[in-house]
């Protein structure tokens, strides 16, 4: 087949469509996050709302992968007053879980519940959520750690434990004020 | 007889004028479902909430089609680490007159033009204040305007 | 444009009024560099002795030199068939066909039809034009894509990266500002 100019720019213009729709697979670090805030973030992400392109008809969103979910910190008490309702569809099979029980039963669950909730819920909230990869700790399936070409800023700093301080950098830090003669400990 | 003038004439019922009145009602509803297509009573009824429907429609068309010209020029304008409101203010305040739908446009079809737009305006934003001269006399502030 | 094909909008056809809109497949620039003349074929429909076609005829012998004299590339036919209402057909080069009934018309009346008939782009009148702009290449930088604002260096960083994932603060935090400030007072 001869390449004419009429071919080559469609050709062109069926790559350039590939890579401006291009679904691209994101990473995001929960470490020390808060889950509602990410998941703000992170629906904005499957929807597809961080693209100029971006119209409620297309299905243009990103697929995210959340790693260390097992650490995502929740603000205030709420670990305890935080409740997840379920009822059973029996009399008097209501029940209500706490955060912290719901985290220890599965690591992953808070923040698939935030994202949830932060989707639309219209008929592309399943899709969207199947595109959404969960994972309590920093490891990752090969088969989608080779997906991965993009990272997602964390939304607030993870702070240092005194213990991760090395020796030198605390010793080295200035002394602002002595404590008085009479204060005890 | 009764002699009638030439105004009240159109108001005799005859099958012919009973004929028309309903075919141009038809014409309009001949894309509906079931009976609201061909009886009468029904279609008239359908129609007019058709034509409701279609009235709220036109409004929520223009409010759409704004959000998301506003999404799509947020979206770029974050990924350059600007948020859009900095972003259009400082356009208005380099004296860039262009609109949310050219905005929307160049931010797909001519990313590395919008890039430069945004530079523009966070070269704008980073200004010492004390330095800033007069606002742009076409820009209307909301507050201000009012007030005037 | 010929907006009214027929006085009574009742006599159309019903689903004439549900036709789809559509695009311009390129812009309006017949005549910019070279003129391509868009009406083929003008056929008159008469009747040579009823008075429906009075005008008609009229036209037919005063004008119709002049009007072939104007539009040498188009076809003219004249076509006498007994006791039906004048018709003008035009049909234009990419296959639109208007058709206009001339009974109510004055011979000034249709001469003004005639004109914008043979002078119009051949455009069907009857669908919405969606958009009023045309062009062949959308893009002339080539369109967004995820890549085209990532800095290239962040190609080569392994995913995930403790430096791409960090937060960017807006504020120094106290620490930070204490160890400034210790370290610009120490010269002193």
């Amino acid at each position: 087949m001869r390449l004419t100019p009429l071919l080559r720019r469609s050709l062109s213009a069926s790559v350039d469509q590939k890579l401006t729709f291009a679904r691209l697979w994101a990473v995001f670090d929960a470490k020390h996050q808060n889950p509602f805030n990410s998941a703000e973030l992170i629906a904005n992400v499957l929807q597809g709302k961080d693209k100029p392109l971006y119209h409620y008809h297309t299905d243009c969103g990103d697929h995210v992968v959340v790693i260390n979910c097992k650490d995502i910190s929740l603000p205030w008490y709420e670990w305890k007053y935080r409740m997840y309702y379920h009822h059973t569809d029996y009399a008097g099979g209501a029940s209500w879980t706490a955060a912290w029980e719901m985290h220890d039963k599965n690591p992953t669950k808070v923040l698939e519940k935030a994202v949830y909730r932060a989707l639309p819920g219209d008929l592309t909230r399943r899709l969207r959520m199947s595109r959404l990869h969960l994972y309590a700790d920093d490891s990752i399936p090969d088969e989608i750690k080779e997906n991965i070409t993009r990272q997602l800023r964390q939304l607030r700093k993870v702070p240092r434990k005194l213990d991760d301080i090395p020796e030198d950098e605390r010793r080295s830090f200035p002394k602002l004020f002595d404590f008085p003669e009479n204060h005890t400990l | 007889m009764v002699t009638l003038t030439s105004v009240l004439a159109h108001w005799v019922k005859t099958p012919a004028n009973r004929y028309w009145k309903r075919r141009r009602v038809f014409i309009e509803s001949g894309h509906f479902y079931g009976r609201s297509r061909n009886c009468y009573a029904i279609a008239i009824r359908r129609l007019e909430k058709a034509w409701t429907n279609a009235k709220h429609g036109r409004a929520d068309l223009k409010k759409t089609t704004s959000q998301t010209w506003q999404s799509r020029i947020s979206a770029s304008t974050e990924s350059l680490g600007l948020n859009y409101f900095p972003f259009a203010h400082g356009l208005a305040h380099q004296q860039v007159a262009l609109g949310k739908k050219v905005l929307a446009d160049l931010a797909w079809s001519e990313p590395r033009s919008f890039r430069s737009l945004v530079e523009l305006a966070r070269n704008d934003a980073c200004k010492d204040p004390a330095h800033i001269g007069e606002p742009n006399e076409n820009v209307i502030l909301g507050s201000e305007g009012v007030d005037k | 444009m010929l907006w009214i094909i027929s006085e009574n909008r009742a006599e159309c056809s019903t689903m004439n009024h549900y036709k789809p809109g559509f695009f311009l497949k390129e812009g309006f620039n017949n005549g910019m560099l070279q003129h391509v003349p868009s009406l083929a074929r003008l056929t008159f429909k008469f009747c040579k002795s009823h008075g429906s076609s009075r005008f008609m005829r009229e036209y037919i012998e005063s004008e119709i030199m002049d009007l072939a004299r104007q539009c040498p590339t188009a076809v003219i036919y004249l076509k006498p068939r007994r006791h039906r209402d004048p018709v003008v057909v035009a049909e234009y080069i990419n296959g639109h066909k208007e058709e206009l009934r001339c009974n109510p018309f004055s011979k000034q009346e249709l001469i003004r039809w005639i004109n914008l008939m043979t002078t119009t782009s051949g455009r069907p009148s009857n669908q919405k034009l969606l958009k009023y702009s045309a062009t062949s290449s959308i893009s002339i930088q080539g369109p967004w894509n995820p890549w085209v604002y990532k800095p290239t260096e962040e190609n080569l960083e392994e995913l995930p990266s403790e430096r791409l994932s960090a937060a960017k603060a807006t504020y120094p935090t106290a620490t930070e500002r204490v160890l400034d400030m210790v370290k610009t007072s120490q010269p002193r």
